[in-house]
């Protein structure tokens, strides 16, 4: 890492395009919009691109979100931490397509470190030289486990594996605790969503060892070994570690899924906001970067509620705390 | 060699080189992250302005001690004894060496009161009034060196 008053200009930058997020405000006002399309313009308001298709105007601005911390940041080569989960995401499309013997078109991710034409050919190729380790072994490992299994999830557990490993490799190698913590922090919570919906369909351990990701700051087998027992026992276990009151909301409500689900992006979020007042350092930047894709989805989540005219309150439920 | 001019003249280049360098490195931090303001809101120039030059008074705080303290040795006569030029170089160290920390330390509160600017324009003061609280132990420093070097002879 390079010393952290480097990061003074770029987190400048980030503090006056902060003004531009999606704050209580303006998501209050697109809820409260008659129309989806008086919704977009609460979006052109704040810096997202003039037009109908409100498609086009998110997959702009998550494109550009990348391009812009990479011109903005002194290191540009870090924020390929965050990128690698595209080219998982593309990798998947392509192994699934080929498998089905369709093109995958439409489906693909444009944030890619890779070239998305260059990854093609080597996946169609199995050529995975050029890919980091963490992806090669993934591919001929998903290769292989569908040629047994047939079945295409198996492709997705693979390979968000591997990002989740890739990611902690690379967080490490920047010498930054925040983005190791981080990383630790994304594992612990998959590790943890991935403990609940096995135990919830009362699948073998068998598939509960393959998920867990290594690395997470609540080692593997304190899920494997808490197998047996009930969440809360789990939450026993694993005490002290931050999760207890993530695992409460399951134990009180062991159908609420998808509440659990926003309740963990929200405390990522929590964790991203601490540092968001930092003069210095990479972390107001990474933590602008990830509360502006929750300004996406979170736009999305409205859009589309307000498209199939959803009441405002069942889309207040769905949307994920913002970053400002 | 070592008589006292030799120390009294390395006390002036201490007093000017430590505190000067700090204010270049404090300033140009705050000046960092002044253009990445300006580069998003060109409008907010002036205020991030007078943020980045705060730092830089260190600065002028050396020069002015480095001045003094050739202005005593001339008050002083040619041939200066080495403890009146022992002394000249220890008084010119205050401002010296608290210049540059305090000037390198103003630089990043200045930097991070850009970022209230950059939220805010109309939060300019509070952002000056912070930065200025490091400036204090500058002048601490700087009135120290001053009441040494007119005791000196």
């Amino acid at each position: 890492m390079l010393p952290e008053t480097r990061y003074a200009y770029a987190v400048a930058r980030v503090r006056v395009a902060e003004l531009n997020m999606l704050g209580k405000g303006r998501i209050e006002r697109m809820i409260e919009a008659d129309t989806a399309a008086s919704a977009l313009r609460v979006l052109n308001e704040a810096g997202y691109a003039e037009s109908d298709d409100y498609e086009f105007i998110l997959k702009k601005a998550a494109s550009d979100l990348y391009a812009y911390m990479k011109e903005i940041s002194p290191e540009p080569g870090i924020f390929d931490i965050f990128a690698y989960r595209y080219d998982s995401h593309n990798i998947k499309v392509l192994l699934k397509a080929e498998f089905a013997g369709t093109d995958g078109e439409g489906l693909f991710a444009d944030n890619g470190v890779i070239d998305l034409n260059s990854l093609a050919l080597m996946v169609r190729e199995r050529d995975v030289r050029r890919l980091p380790p963490e992806f090669a072994s993934a591919l001929t490992d998903s290769i292989d486990a569908y040629s047994r299994t047939r079945d295409p999830q198996i492709i997705d557990i693979i390979m968000d594996g591997a990002y989740y490993v890739l990611f902690k490799r690379l967080a490490e190698a920047a010498g930054s605790s925040y983005l190791s913590e981080l990383a630790a922090m994304t594992i612990d919570i998959a590790n943890i969503n991935a403990f609940i919906r096995i135990k919830a369909r009362m699948v073998d351990l068998d598939l509960l060892s393959r998920v867990l990701i290594k690395g997470g700051g609540i080692p593997v087998k304190r899920y494997t070994g808490s197998f047996g027992r009930d969440i809360a026992g789990f939450r026993e276990e694993i005490k002290g570690s931050g999760y207890g009151r993530l695992l409460d909301m399951i134990i009180e409500n062991p159908s609420g899924l998808t509440e659990f689900e926003k309740a963990c992006d929200n405390h990522i979020m929590d964790y991203l906001r601490k540092f968001r007042f930092r003069a210095f350092g990479i972390e107001p930047l990474v933590g602008y970067m990830l509360g502006k894709e929750t300004d996406i989805k979170n736009a999305r989540i409205i859009l589309v509620g307000k498209i199939n005219r959803i009441n405002g309150d069942v889309i207040r439920e769905r949307l994920r705390n913002g970053y400002v | 060699m070592f008589d006292g001019n030799f120390f009294a003249v390395l006390g002036a280049a201490l007093a000017f080189f430590l505190a000067g360098a700090g204010s270049a490195k404090g300033v140009s931090i705050a000046g960092e992250a002044a253009s990445g303001v300006v580069a998003e809101d060109g409008d907010k120039f002036v205020s991030v302005m007078i943020l980045e030059a705060l730092p830089s008074t260190q600065g002028i705080y050396g020069f002015v001690i480095a001045f003094m303290i050739m202005a005593k040795m001339t008050e002083l006569g040619s041939a200066l004894d080495v403890n009146s030029g022992v002394a000249l170089l220890i008084a010119g160290l205050p401002i010296g060496i608290v210049g540059m920390f305090s000037a390198i330390y103003q630089g990043r509160v200045a930097a991070a009161s850009i970022g209230i600017v950059a939220k805010r324009s109309s939060d300019m003061v509070k952002g000056i009034i912070l930065t200025l609280m490091v400036e204090l132990f500058a002048i601490f420093a700087i009135l120290i060196s001053i009441l040494m070097i007119g005791r000196v002879g």
